[in-house]
């Protein structure tokens, strides 16, 4: 496929030197790009990997904590659960903050303390039981999982979208930029070499003619 | 002596007629069978239960349990009725239990945010307060209102939690206050006075208070609780009480219970003691607990058939079939086989 070149560009000296030195530029983004994205593409399967057994850790103690409210409601009753479970609500603050990955900006989230000790939950003991206290604890576990994995989901996220955006940039300076102004200096090489012949012509030419005259 | 039984001729005539009535091993067998929740209303409405599922606004969960508490309410106020006059008062938790069900219901509505008509739709009506006094309470519209109303009642002393309360907006406080208002008067009634007249009664409770207080330290201690944040609510009475308190802090679970040696409660909770370990759950030594008392209530039966012996097993019994109704709608409701419910049944 023949590669296009930049239209428009005037075959001189000055534009050659200009996009020579834009072509080697371009070439060097690109060394670099490529190794921003193989980095980028390391962290993300790291992270990737971290999302996988974070994942799991959620299912697995919500599993557990389903289970447990389960058993609850048999041995309490669904109706008293449901009512503790209203009294026991509360507000939890999630605080955001930054942090820079090669560039990409990826959330942390930090929250306080969300494991509450059994005297802290609201009901009383006397006609609850230890089921109740486990699928409390499950459940408070479980939320500080899934905030956690929140935080690596929305990482993965954007670095994905990172390695997107980089991999795109690699590929539009590899495919298209770089060959355009290789093509292009090469066409205004050939054309300044050209011109140059016409001229030694053209110079022989009138040096004959001035010779034939004399 | 023979004249002493004679007030509890008619009492035990009709609870045995009551205990016949319960749900027996066949029903249970068919309400497991059931393929669903309808099928094991259907199941119940030829019980005694019946009467209480056949005008069921919807046949969920919840509906049905309010069925049951509806029932059991029922039965609680018709044998308090026929208690012979000379014990009624010791039985007086009959009634007061569900006077504790609703202010439970009430104060955790109102933390809640919950109208006074949703809370209202919500109660029993049955124990001491009347209609009336349950409607005002409920329509409070702060923890502070609601304590103020109980001022004149024996549940008076709830005020000393409300400031940790309103500090924390924890329940915890009041709803164990009123657990330990509920069972330290139950005791001192129980121990106090006529005591020698039914050491049947005094025997079945110092085993529930003991159930009761060794659950608190067996939770207490699993959440590496020190003594001193739940001391307070620890029920008075039972039998072990101060011999778990004096070495809890330094001890871990084994320790506890190593601590009941030479008790009914030592030699069950040891053995199920590698099952906690394996399953790293309470809940096998809270059955243990209660398997416990529904022998010593069935045995009660047996050993006093002329005096209260037969109504203590009732309420054991009683207790025991709602709870096993109460497991098989949840499990039917959640989707668990049948051999599932089963083995559950066993465990709990």
């Amino acid at each position: 496929m023949a590669t296009d070149i930049i239209e428009g560009v005037k075959p001189t000296r000055m534009e050659l030197l200009k996009l020579s030195h834009r072509e080697s530029l371009a070439d060097k983004g690109r060394k670099l790009l490529k190794e921003k994205r193989d980095a980028l593409i390391a962290e993300f399967l790291e992270v990737v990997k971290d999302v996988r057994s974070a994942r799991k850790d959620v299912e697995s103690k919500l599993r557990t904590a389903y289970h447990d409210l389960f058993i609850a409601q048999a041995l309490i009753g669904t109706r008293t659960v449901g009512e503790i479970s209203g009294a026991c609500s509360r507000e939890i603050k999630v605080e955001f903050a930054i942090k820079n990955i090669m560039g990409v900006k990826v959330p942390i989230l930090s929250m306080e303390k969300i494991v509450r000790k059994l005297n802290e939950r609201g009901y009383g003991l006397v006609n609850t039981n230890s089921k109740l206290d486990e699928a409390a604890r499950n459940f408070e576990e479980a939320l500080e999982l899934i905030i956690k994995l929140a935080e690596i989901e929305e990482t993965v996220k954007k670095l994905a979208q990172e390695v997107e955006k980089t991999k795109r940039r690699v590929n539009a300076l590899e495919y298209i930029i770089v060959p355009r102004l290789r093509a292009t200096v090469k066409y205004i090489r050939m054309r300044l070499e050209e011109m140059e012949r016409e001229s030694f012509i053209r110079l022989k030419h009138i040096k004959a003619t001035l010779e034939s005259r004399g | 002596m023979i004249f002493g039984l004679i007030p509890y001729l008619y009492l035990n005539a009709r609870i045995m007629a009551k205990e016949a009535k319960l749900v027996g091993p066949d029903k249970l067998e068919e309400l497991i069978s059931a393929p669903s929740v309808i099928e094991i209303v259907s199941a119940l409405e030829e019980t005694e239960y019946g009467e209480y599922l056949s005008d069921l606004a919807a046949e969920s969960v919840e509906a049905v349990e309010d069925a049951l508490l509806l029932q059991n309410a029922e039965i609680d106020e018709e044998i308090f009725k026929i208690i012979p006059k000379k014990v009624s008062d010791l039985f007086l938790f009959l009634k007061k239990k569900w006077d504790i069900h609703n202010l439970k219901v009430i104060f955790r509505g109102i933390d809640g945010g919950l109208s006074g008509e949703e809370i209202n739709t919500r109660l029993i009506p049955a124990g001491e307060f009347d209609e009336i006094t349950l409607k005002d309470l409920a329509s409070c519209r702060s923890m502070e209102d609601f304590i103020a109303q109980l001022e004149e009642t024996s549940y008076r002393d709830l005020a000393s939690e409300l400031a940790a309360y309103e500090k924390s907006k924890n329940l915890f406080y009041i709803e164990a206050k009123l657990d330990k208002i509920f069972l330290d008067s139950l005791w001192q009634k129980i121990s106090n006075g006529k005591k020698k007249k039914l050491p049947l009664l005094i025997d079945y409770f110092t085993l529930k208070m003991d159930c009761i207080n060794l659950k608190i330290l067996l939770r207490a201690k699993r959440d590496a609780l020190d003594l001193k944040e739940v001391e307070k609510y620890f029920v008075e009475g039972g039998s072990i009480l101060p011999r778990l308190k004096e070495g809890f802090d330094g001890a871990d679970l084994n320790d506890l219970i190593t601590m009941l040696e030479e008790t009914d409660y030592f030699q069950p909770l040891m053995e199920t003691l590698p099952q906690y370990e394996k399953e790293g759950s309470l809940l096998p030594l809270e059955a243990v607990l209660d398997r416990l008392k529904v022998r010593k209530g069935k045995d009660m039966a047996l050993k006093q058939p002329w005096a209260i012996g037969p109504l203590l097993g009732f309420l054991t019994s009683r207790e025991e079939e709602m709870k096993k109704i109460k497991i098989i709608i949840k499990s039917k409701e959640m989707g668990l086989e049948t051999e599932e419910i089963r083995n559950l049944l066993l465990e709990l």
